[in-house]
């Protein structure tokens, strides 16, 4: 691993995917390397070939996952391998996953199948690609290229910088992953996490309004929030901090928010309420909204406070934070709680998805507003240590479809 | 259902507002308009009467906010009655209903300030 981190810091940023593939074609005698990327949406993969086939002059042909291979691998995170026999080559796809982050795949052809030690390797140098591309996408847009099927609108573009650069983490105490699918119009939407020490704290905001407009209220919202974080406020600080920004700069708009910090020593939650559609959590198989006290949204001119509350977690809870995208207009008709037990085995990456997708699906594929999610799978505080040798807890992921008759994307489309 | 309109009737030093229409992105400067001309007749009380309005977005939402906001700063109260069950969800949601009183009918508001 030393000789892929020596070559891969040699390489040009762009070139990174060449260095595994080369180490892969001289140790496994490889036929062909590529990596496939996962784009915004989480529902397909665009190929980055070799960085020599590389061509930013072309649109990313986009790879639908539902039902193939692909989807299976990024479902497990486990390798695939694929031999037909006859001679043929042997087709393995390994997930590049960091943190539970699905980065994308690794995909590689070899004249034989490979035995235990080959494999070993196969699912090492993938591990090690999630760092590598990890590294390497801040110095060049390849990325973020391949991550765009489709032309993204000047507020979209702003909306995705406001994300944590990954929307997926696993942690002994806890999974969470979050989903957004940005209305034709963005509507402001955002969401952040964050774990530091002793806790892990997040939040989802909705900005007011629509385009660039809504996504420089995002940004308002957000810097304020993170700001107070960074310098260790508290929840009713970063709260403050994030109101008294909207009113100084926000000319009179508006962000609802929820704001949600856990102890990861005892476990305990404190959140706060700024107008924001309700929480839900997922028991036993039983999901029930959790009813707040409801401050005023962030940036309104009257005089107000906000409160720090409190809910009860339990090791096995999911929590499922959204914003209104996922109530409104033809969401109406996706019956959410009944959604989320149907998703309860996915991971939160694949359950937050498959809520938006439904959501999506009930729209015509055109949202009148942002819908997002965030999903928190607790798991208490008993481990500090995770088990992810390959970049992800393998007993919390997602079965392979039809493993565990789960539909992909939408698992229950709502009747129109 | 037609367009986003506004019918205003005055009675003594309270104006009841019937608004119909959605309340959202499109419509927003259209009603955004006919409030900011209601305000600036500095009554005592405006109710918004909202059985017409079905949905309420958080550009709606702000429209009343705005009114509430002129209103207030010239001595007007505004109030809102008659709202439907999904627009009653959104300004309890976002918790606009404690600023923003909600009556069950116009008649119960007027009664309440002497109208």
């Amino acid at each position: 691993m030393a000789g892929t981190l020596e070559a891969a810091e040699a390489a040009a940023p762009v070139e990174s995917l060449d260095v595994v593939a080369t180490m892969l074609v001289e140790h496994l005698g490889a036929a062909s390397v590529s990596f496939l990327i996962t784009d915004f949406t989480g529902s397909s993969v665009v190929r980055l070939g070799a960085a020599g086939s590389v061509d930013t002059g072309e649109p990313a042909r986009r790879i639908m996952l539902r039902g193939t291979l692909y989807d299976d691998v990024i479902r497990t995170q486990r390798p695939s391998v694929e031999d037909k026999g006859e001679g043929a080559l042997v087709r393995i796809v390994a997930p590049v996953t960091n943190r539970g982050d699905a980065v994308g795949l690794l995909e590689l052809f070899l004249p034989e199948a490979p035995d235990a030690e080959a494999m070993r390797e196969i699912g090492e140098t993938a591990h090690a690609l999630a760092y590598i591309v990890i590294a390497n996408r801040s110095f060049t847009d390849v990325y973020q290229w391949g991550r765009r099927t489709k032309p993204l609108s000047l507020a979209a573009e702003i909306q995705h910088r406001l994300l944590p650069a990954s929307l997926a983490c696993e942690a002994a105490q806890f999974a969470v992953a979050g989903a957004l699918e940005p209305a034709d119009h963005v509507g402001g939407d955002t969401f952040d996490y964050v774990i530091d020490r002793d806790t892990v704290q997040l939040s989802v905001t909705d900005a007011m309004g629509h385009d660039v407009e809504a996504a420089l209220l995002a940004t308002l919202a957000v810097g304020a929030l993170r700001r107070a974080r960074r310098a260790g406020g508290d929840l009713a600080e970063q709260a403050r901090q994030a109101d008294q920004a909207m009113r100084e700069h926000g000319h009179q708009g508006y962000v609802t928010g929820q704001l949600l910090r856990i102890s990861l020593i005892d476990g305990k939650t404190e959140f706060i309420n700024a107008g924001h559609p309700w929480p839900l959590r997922m028991r036993d198989g039983q999901v029930r909204q959790i009813t707040p006290k409801i401050d005023l949204p962030f940036g309104f001119s009257v005089p107000h406070t906000y409160r720090v509350q409190s809910f009860d977690l339990r090791p096995g809870d999911r929590l499922v934070m959204l914003t209104d995208g996922m109530l409104e207009g033809n969401a109406n008709s996706v019956d959410l709680s009944d959604l989320i037990v149907h998703t309860r085995d996915l991971h939160p990456r694949e359950a937050a998805r498959t809520l938006i997708a439904a959501v999506v699906d009930a729209n015509d594929g055109h949202l009148q507003d942002d819908a997002t999610v965030m999903c928190l799978d607790w798991h208490g505080t008993s481990h500090s240590q995770r088990d992810a040798a390959t970049g992800a807890d393998l007993t919390d992921a997602s079965h392979a479809v039809g493993d565990a008759g789960l539909i992909p994307g939408g698992a229950q489309r709502p009747a129109r | 259902m037609g367009g986003p309109s506004v019918e205003v009737s005055a009675s003594g030093w309270c104006l009841v507002a019937r608004v119909s229409g959605e309340m959202d992105y499109v419509s927003g400067p259209s009603f955004g308009a006919e409030f900011l001309e209601l305000t600036a007749r500095s009554e005592r009380l405006i109710v918004l009467e909202l059985s017409g309005v079905s949905f309420c977005d958080s550009a709606g939402l702000n429209v009343l906010l705005q009114a509430w906001r002129q209103a207030d700063s010239r001595g007007t109260v505004v109030v809102l009655a008659n709202v439907s069950r999904p627009v009653r969800r959104v300004l309890q949601m976002t918790g606009v209903d404690q600023l923003l009183r909600v009556y069950d009918t116009a008649g119960d508001a007027e009664g309440d300030f002497g109208c």
